[in-house]
């Protein structure tokens, strides 16, 4: 069920009297501009996280390391990225068929019971700006919400911290989440890379064509 | 070699990096002024120097090179600072409220630059007219808790406020006759150890000979009462989160590395009990254990003279106390109010910034406490795992929610 712009105005107002699992958005949406009749429209932060081609020979997606070993080898998604502040009044310009990692102003704090989608502003994609591919947030997220900024127009195109980014659509669950007991890549303030896992499946299948199976003779 | 040539070279390499700082887009506009009043100067000392050419006395050409080359000593420094004010792990987020509270403490219209700091001297206030006006805060490089170290600029701040209210100029004279004091005291110790200008008794030591035998205790002293004004000036801008952060940094103190001009750090941690307990800001009751006492046994660096100048700066305190406090309050600086470090603490615990109209100094308060609670989110694990981090990144998106409501009330005005 997706929660109606006075719906959502209803669970924010309750974080002063339900302190146990509240919907937080600071700062404060500005109800008039920011909510409508059933999301809530965000605005662009001011860090942002632009990848580094001369350094970056190739991110390698097929043999993910862990986060601890890609940590010491210095090939953590992450290292392949430069982040750069942009103050409040400044811009920052995106080039054609380029990309690069925004933060929401906004940090949101989901309950147990209420999952989101990001997705964009059709103002800004008729201009070509592409603002997310994963759009699920998951319940009991804390932080501000990583954009994928893409330019996908033939011309440059000015972004400025505090302008509406993109719109934040609110689903209540059936049942309460439970909280997760690892790295949800919480609490963060600037756009963070996560790093990139190959699950158990993944990694058999490859180790498998690594020796030289019947399957990598194929 | 041209002594010539070689100071013009030394002074254009320096108006390279500065020019180039000016093309780099620095984030923080007061940065990039920064930078200019830099290279007008060493702009001023090329052109100065490069005339020279049309001088014959070798003296004069000498002369006027080393006053260049000074300035240019001086000076690239903090033309490093002014570079380092570029780095993304600088707190860009507490640069809005940092200027309202340094215009509020010092001027309307002081300026600011937050940096980075790699030698261990991480605060820095430059005096004189090149960059009059202008405070400088640089942050220890490699100590992680940005955010929470923030308050420390307040002593920054004390510096700056020292300069405006010529604090130099009127308490020389109390300084003098606290030191004078003491080494009345001491007087056959002091006689011992200036026998070397066979001064034989008290009235000796106010001659010319005498004054210029002891004048070094006044300086030390003198130096030490101003940063004991800052450290009081630092704790009545932004309460506990000060006092924390003081020991976050200096703590536990480097047993045999002592510099007279500065308190011994466990007595500017004495001091800031007293203030604290003055002014009704709760420290934790180990707060001064944490630092290393002196070494039994050892003397101030600068002897005899160094102890007197050390003893007659905590003299002072009640002054300095009393000064501290009367600035703040005239420029309308209230401590941090207990039941809003309350609420931000809440917000923090919940892991959400805070959005409740709290000052900065409310807003580390609340961090501190946060940072020092063990018992804060030990239900949530994949926090936890992270706390130090997640606090920063709470505190410095809580500071920028104040920058965010200042602007929108400043362009609403």
């Amino acid at each position: 069920m997706i929660l109606t712009g006075s719906n959502i105005q209803a669970r924010l107002a309750r974080k002063a009297g339900d302190p146990e699992d509240p919907l937080v958005i600071v700062p404060l949406p500005r109800d008039s501009v920011q909510l409508t009749s059933s999301s809530i429209d965000l605005r662009l932060g001011t860090w942002f996280a632009a990848p580094r081609p001369a350094d970056t020979p190739v991110i390698n997606l097929s043999e993910s390391e862990g986060e601890e070993d890609s940590k010491k080898s210095g090939k953590s998604p992450a290292s392949f990225m430069a982040q750069r502040f942009i103050p409040f009044g400044a811009q920052f310009i995106l080039h054609p068929h380029s990309f690069v990692l925004a933060a929401t102003l906004e940090w949101i704090r989901l309950p147990a019971d209420l999952a989101a989608t990001v997705e964009g502003r059709s103002s800004l994609g008729r201009c070509g700006l592409s603002i997310a591919t994963a759009t699920t947030v998951h319940p009991h997220f804390t932080g501000c919400l990583t954009l994928e900024l893409t330019n996908m127009g033939e011309v440059p195109i000015s972004i400025s911290p505090g302008m509406l980014i993109c719109q934040l659509v609110l689903q209540q669950l059936t049942d309460k989440a439970p909280r997760p007991d690892h790295s949800s890549h919480s609490g963060y303030r600037r756009p963070i890379m996560n790093p990139v896992r190959l699950d158990e499946v993944a990694r058999r299948l490859g180790a498998r064509a690594r020796r030289g199976g019947p399957l990598a003779k194929a | 070699m041209d002594i010539i040539e070689t100071t013009v070279r030394k002074l254009e390499g320096a108006l390279d990096r500065a020019e180039g700082l000016l093309s780099a887009r620095l984030v923080q506009h007061d940065a990039s002024d920064a930078a200019q009043r830099l290279l007008d100067l060493f702009m001023a000392q090329r052109d100065d120097v490069a005339a020279l050419v049309q001088v014959g006395n070798v003296d004069v050409v000498a002369t006027r090179c080393d006053v260049a080359l000074a300035e240019l000593v001086r000076w690239t420094p903090l033309l490093g600072l002014i570079h380092r004010s570029k780095s993304s792990a600088n707190p860009f987020e507490m640069y809005g409220p940092l200027l309202a509270m340094a215009q509020q403490a010092v001027r309307p219209d002081i300026r600011l630059v937050v940096s980075s700091e790699w030698d261990f001297s991480p605060f820095t206030m430059p005096h004189g007219t090149t960059l009059e006006g202008f405070v400088f805060v640089g942050m220890p490089a490699t100590v992680p808790d940005k955010g929470l170290l923030i308050a420390l600029a307040g002593h920054e701040f004390g510096h700056s406020v020292w300069v405006v209210r010529d604090a130099k100029t009127v308490l020389g004279p109390a300084v003098f006759q606290v030191v004078w004091d003491r080494i009345r005291a001491r007087l056959t110790e002091v006689l011992l150890a200036l026998s070397a200008y066979h001064i034989q008794d008290e009235a000796g030591l106010l001659t010319l000979d005498g004054l210029r035998a002891w004048r070094p205790a006044c300086w030390w002293a003198l130096e030490q009462v101003e940063e004991l004004f800052c450290d009081l000036f630092g704790l009545r801008l932004f309460g506990a989160a000060y006092a924390h952060a003081f020991a976050y940094l200096l703590a536990p103190g480097l047993v045999d590395h002592r510099v007279q001009t500065y308190p011994h750090p466990r007595s500017r941690a004495e001091v800031i009990v007293r203030a604290a307990q003055r002014w009704g800001i709760t420290l934790p009751a180990d707060f001064v254990d944490v630092f290393l006492p002196p070494k039994p046994g050892t003397s101030a660096p600068g002897g005899l003279l160094g102890e007197i100048a050390d003893a007659a700066a905590l003299d002072l305190v009640d002054r300095l106390l009393a000064d501290a406090e009367g600035h703040a309050r005239d420029r309308g600086f209230e401590l941090p109010r207990a039941a809003v470090v309350e609420l931000v603490r809440r917000d923090l615990a919940m892991v959400v910034p805070s959005d409740r109209g709290a000052t900065l100094a409310e807003l580390l308060c609340a961090g501190w406490q946060v940072r020092t609670d063990s018992g804060v989110w030990a239900s949530l694990p994949h926090i936890l795992a992270e706390r130090h981090r997640v606090l920063d990144d709470l505190l410095l998106k809580s500071a920028q929610v104040l920058e965010y409501h200042e602007r929108i009330q400043a362009a609403a005005a």
